[in-house]
């Protein structure tokens, strides 16, 4: 669904992703940590074309999508949240999500009844209740799902979420964990960042783990969790 | 040979004025991050100032001089600071631009009101008499003098930035402010001393022109303006480009007028500036479409289909009603309120919904107006009213698409300015009119100014309905989401570049249709109905009217209107909307949603109240 | 005497909480290792206790003196210095003049504060009139350390200094911690390796979701590390 192959990003003289590739196949959940300022969200704006690479190149499929704008990347099934919550804060909750799936009707042409999808997708990821209030009105846990419905009214193939689950109580990120299982149930690909490790140890099937800009493991859950590399950057133990 | 040489010295000296307001307005903008638009306004009062000391009250020149430089300019900059910018820190870009350009009409206003224009006021140039001739030229002592202060002012730029500890202060705050505070500098006192600095070298280059052309409020504030373009070529950082810029500027307007023949030089000349700036605006790097905030603004609750349908009916029956009351003067007023607030409707889909700032309304009012009386009025001189403005609009919004905020401000500020200079004064006639007819319709007489009156309120109001349907559909959203968050936007499939074009275009449209019945309102139109500063004074009204309601749109334009009558009645007051408007943004200006916002909020309120009463009764029932 | 004080502190960005109820005290002449996973609020503390973030709730002490309002510049004359995450320099001055700005705290004259940052960090020296920016990352954090070196702090916020630099660079670092210490300076260390900081804290703290949820000695809180950065598993 989707290869990062050898990507570097420079910002000034500093090397914020230094040779960076990874795949994310079909039907796919995987995850990606690592500490503070490794480069996920910079990897992350390379993927949706909001940051171009010094090298390397973005594939969506078979198709190579390093030259292309967002927009034209989103028409070809990408969607993504942000760390930096951008919901459209003038609009109410349904709105923001509303505008999303009148988007892709008006690219798509495959979305006939853009009101009810928005309220089918806040009611799946339990903002059914406030969907008429302002979304400026809203706790940040809850604008992190007002961004995953969103998203998903652009019925992406491939969704790319960058820490949903922060500010989330433990209930409510564990409903979070069961909607992206449910997601990938359905056939889309995800691609998870997320702190909280104890949620992507549990959904994801893969976890990639980036370190001052580099994949420095691979792995499925446990694998990732007993590897010395990894807990050496977390903790700074001298790998062994 | 020595025509270029004279010339080159001429530009010389003028680009040297540039390059000193130009710097000023860098240190200002790098240093605090405010665009001081009232840049310009500040030299002209200087100017003025300089001329009541040393004319006026009869001052020896030198002292003057001093005064003016070396205390009230940096006094003023440093107030403006604290009263004004300080408190908008942080602020989205639209703030900010619309306190300066209210700073700058209040500037304007106070310039009527002190020194009326119906005096001639001339300032002696420097050393007037005395000149040398270098190399068998002749070069007069004020032209020296500037030269000589410009040089020793760019010296002393370079100094104080490299070798004093608060010039590298001024330096280190640009670059993190934060870490500047860590280190024990306050930022903010490090900020108003940069303003007090631009306040100084505005007031000096004003000082400096104000011997050089007659003393004239509009047309101090305007020249300074020049200066912005080569701020632009440094940047609006670098100072050696800044001056770079400046001279060129300066040198090559000064050729242009000596050689080319009088046709270009009339139609061109005035206007070089203003296309160096568009150009350079233009070729600016800028930002990449990033990820920004929760900066939003809150918008007020956007009326339903029925209610709005509602209002406007009420409002044009009202219209009938009253319509037969008024004397033919307040008529008169009312037809020009009505027609300013559909023009304003433009601004509403542009800055409210859109958030792009223009300050060139006007002028596709003016290609409006132009296109109908051209084509002689009738369907297709409608057509051609709304045809001409939007293609213009089009081809403007392609060039100024990737731009946004302060960019987008100066460019449009820079195409209404040339289109003033190049266009209008030409296909209106100089000082002349062009006549406009008004549309034909069956049934009715527009020619009655009752009937048209009417006319008038009735497509206000098809206008505003329109206008809020269109918020309410999924293009309004669109281009509320595109505003709010463009990155999110993009990355839900939304191609920015053509949202934006099409609402410039649309926003065109409707201001020239509203330029075309403004012409046919008048039976006649002329250059000075167009002029750039009005059009900053709408989207200053509009501004405190409220730019996301069109009910905002309409006190505005009406308060527009009621100008001349106010000005009738205190005519001491001088030019009063520039006053007034200035006044009323600076007092109100931290109040991002205007009177209309404030409007649509407490009806919001009273509705909520009212739902608590019924949810009270039927629990009680 | 605790030379920095935190009670109940809160504090966050806007309407977004960060800190709820932070409690810790830094004694003069102690090195406090502050720990925890991404996003607990370690740099949101620090900004906090330097007055770059206002509480909204809680007491802020610095020197047994209530400082709660006082913004960084004002810290900064009382004796708090913060050497921020990342660069703590101004990119676009040379070496000579971000020493030149350093003057604004304390009564060294520039050429004192060059004589002891050079001593120190003779490598600056040979830099003094290059942009700062495009020094190495090592000599940059040196360059942002050489602040604590000339403005006397009583209260030192570390945070994150080790961040991308080679161990032997580290390593010199931390020497200049430890005489920091010695001098009398409290010092409250953020690191992304616990281990680094530990070897050099006098006791450690954990932060996690913005509350501290264990105090101790380095010994007794490393135990716990694990569980608090990787979750349950490991």
């Amino acid at each position: 669904m989707l290869r990062v192959e050898d990507v570097e990003v420079r910002f000034g003289g500093v090397q914020a992703l230094k040779g960076v590739s990874l795949e994310v196949p079909d039907g796919a959940l995987v995850g990606l940590i690592g500490p503070n300022g490794a480069g996920k969200t910079t990897l992350f704006n390379v993927i949706t074309g909001l940051e171009k690479p010094f090298r390397g190149r973005v594939l969506m499929g078979d198709q190579d999508v390093t030259s292309l704008p967002p927009h034209q990347r989103a028409r070809r099934g990408l969607g993504r949240t942000f760390q930096r919550i951008e919901v459209f804060s003038s609009l109410t909750v349904h709105e923001n999500v509303l505008a999303a799936a009148e988007a892709r009707r008006s690219w798509g042409r495959d979305e006939p009844e853009p009101a009810r999808s928005a309220s089918e997708l806040l009611e799946r990821v339990g903002l059914g209740d406030v969907e008429r209030e302002r979304v400026d009105k809203l706790p940040t846990g809850l604008l992190r799902l007002v961004e995953v419905a969103r998203a998903l009214a652009s019925r992406p193939r491939l969704l790319l979420l960058d820490e949903p689950g922060s500010g989330l109580s433990t209930h409510e990120s564990e409903a979070l964990g069961d909607l992206l299982v449910d997601l990938v149930r359905d056939g889309r690909s995800i691609l998870l960042v997320e702190h909280d490790v104890e949620l992507v140890m549990r959904v994801c099937q893969q976890i990639h783990v980036l370190d001052f800009g580099s994949i420095i493991a691979t792995g499925t859950p446990d694998q990732v969790q007993r590897d010395p590399v990894v807990q050496a950057a977390y903790l700074g133990t001298s790998a062994a | 040979m020595t025509t270029f040489l004279a010339l080159s010295i001429t530009g010389l000296v003028v680009g040297c004025i540039y390059a000193l307001t130009a710097c000023g307005l860098v240190v200002t903008y790098t240093t605090s991050g405010v665009f001081n638009f009232a840049h310009g306004a500040i030299g002209m009062v200087a100017a003025f100032t300089y001329w009541q000391l040393s004319v006026g009250w009869g001052w020896p020149a030198p002292l003057a001089f001093l005064a003016v430089l070396l205390v009230l300019a940096p006094l003023l900059g440093a107030v403006v600071e604290r009263v004004l910018i300080r408190p908008l820190y942080g602020a989205p870009i639209g703030v900010t631009l619309v306190a300066t350009l209210g700073l700058l009409v209040t500037l304007l206003g106070v310039g009527f009101l002190v020194w009326p224009p119906d005096t001639t006021r001339v300032l002696p140039k420097f050393f007037e008499g005395h000149t040398v001739t270098v190399f068998s030229l002749v070069v007069d002592y004020n032209q020296l003098l500037v030269i000589v202060t410009s040089v020793v002012v760019a010296v002393g730029l370079r100094l104080f930035f490299s070798r004093t500890r608060l010039g590298i202060a001024m330096r280190a705050v640009v670059d993190d402010p934060e870490l500047a505070a860590l280190a024990g500098t306050k930022p903010e006192r490090v900020s108003q001393l940069s303003w007090a600095m631009g306040a100084s070298l505005a007031a000096l280059a004003g000082v400096l022109l104000a011997p050089l052309q007659t003393l004239n409020v509009t047309e101090l504030t305007l020249l300074v303006i020049n200066g912005y373009a080569a701020a632009m070529a440094g940047r609006l950082r670098n100072l050696p480009a800044t001056v770079a810029g400046a001279l060129v500027i300066g040198v090559s307007s000064s050729l242009v007028l000596g050689y080319a023949g009088p046709q270009v030089v009339n139609y061109v000349r005035p206007a070089i500036p203003m296309i160096l700036l568009f150009i350079a605006v233009l070729f600016l790097k800028q930002e990449r479409l990033r990820a920004g905030s929760l900066a939003g603004l809150r918008m007020p609750r956007t009326t339903g289909l029925r209610q709005s349908v509602g209002v406007g009916v009420v409002f044009v029956v009202v219209a009938g009603f009253v319509s037969g009351q008024l004397s033919p003067a307040h008529l008169a007023i009312g037809s020009q309120g009505l027609v300013l607030a559909f023009v304003m409707l433009s601004l509403v889909l542009l800055s409210g919904y859109g958030g792009q700032v223009s300050l060139c309304q006007l002028t596709f009012a003016g290609l409006g107006a132009y296109a109908m009386g051209k084509t002689g009025g009738g369907a297709l001189g409608l057509l051609a009213a709304i045809a001409l403005p939007a293609a213009a609009g089009a081809l403007v919004a392609l060039t100024v698409v990737r731009l946004r905020g302060l960019f987008l401000a100066l460019a449009t500020l820079a195409f209404a300015q040339a289109m003033d200079q190049i266009f209008f004064n030409h296909a209106l006639g100089y000082g002349g009119t062009l006549a406009i007819p008004r549309p034909r319709l069956p049934f009715v007489d527009t020619a009655d100014d009752q009937v048209y009156f009417v006319l008038l309120a009735v497509v206000l109001a098809l206008g505003s309905v329109g206008l809020l349907v269109l918020r309410r559909r999924a293009f309004g959203r669109r281009l509320i989401a595109l505003n709010d968050s463009p990155a999110a936007s993009a990355t839900m499939g939304v191609s920015p570049v053509r949202t934006r074009l099409v609402v410039f275009t649309v926003s065109s449209a409707v201001a020239g249709l509203g330029g075309a019945l403004l012409g046919g309102l008048h039976g006649s139109v002329s250059p000075n109905d167009f002029l750039l500063l009005n059009s900053c004074v709408l989207l200053l009204l509009a501004t405190l009217g409220g730019l996301y309601t069109p009910t905002g749109a309409f006190l505005a334009a009406m308060s527009y209107a009621l100008f001349p009558e106010l000005q009738k009645l205190v005519p001491e007051l001088g030019q009063v909307q520039f006053l007034l408007t200035g006044l009323g943004v600076l007092a109100l200006g931290r109040n991002r949603y205007g009177v209309g916002g404030q409007l649509a909020d407490a009806g919001e309120k009273l509705r909520a109240l009212r739902l608590q009463r019924v949810g009270v009764a039927r629990a009680a029932g | 005497m605790n030379a920095l004080e935190l009670i109940g502190l809160r504090a966050g960005y806007g309407s977004i909480e960060v800190l709820h109820g932070v409690s810790l005290v830094v004694p003069a002449a102690t090195v406090v290792a502050l720990l925890g996973p991404n996003g607990a609020g370690k740099s949101t503390l620090l900004k906090v206790a330097s007055g770059t973030i206002a509480t909204t709730d809680g007491c802020l002490h610095v020197g047994g003196v209530h400082v709660n309002g006082a913004d960084a510049a004002a810290l900064a004359q009382a004796g708090v210095c913060r050497i921020p995450e990342g660069r703590g320099i101004f990119p676009n001055l040379t070496v000579a003049e971000n020493l030149r700005m350093w003057t604004g705290v304390g009564d060294l004259r520039p050429a004192e504060v060059a004589e002891r940052t050079f001593g120190r960090f003779p490598r600056l020296g040979e830099r003094r009139a290059q942009l700062a920016g495009t020094l190495s990352g090592g000599e940059q954090q040196m360059l942002a350390m050489s602040r604590s070196l000339v403005v006397d702090p009583a209260v030192l916020l570390l945070d994150e200094i080790s961040m991308g630099l080679a161990p032997i660079i580290v390593a010199e670092l931390y020497e200049l911690v430890g005489t920091l210490a010695q001098q009398g300076i409290a010092i409250l260390l953020v690191e992304q390796f616990a281990q680094t900081a530990l070897a050099v804290a006098d006791s450690a703290v954990i932060l996690s979701q913005g509350r501290v949820t264990r105090t101790g000695t380095p010994a007794e809180v490393e135990e716990h590390l694990a569980a608090a950065y990787l979750g349950g598993a490991a």
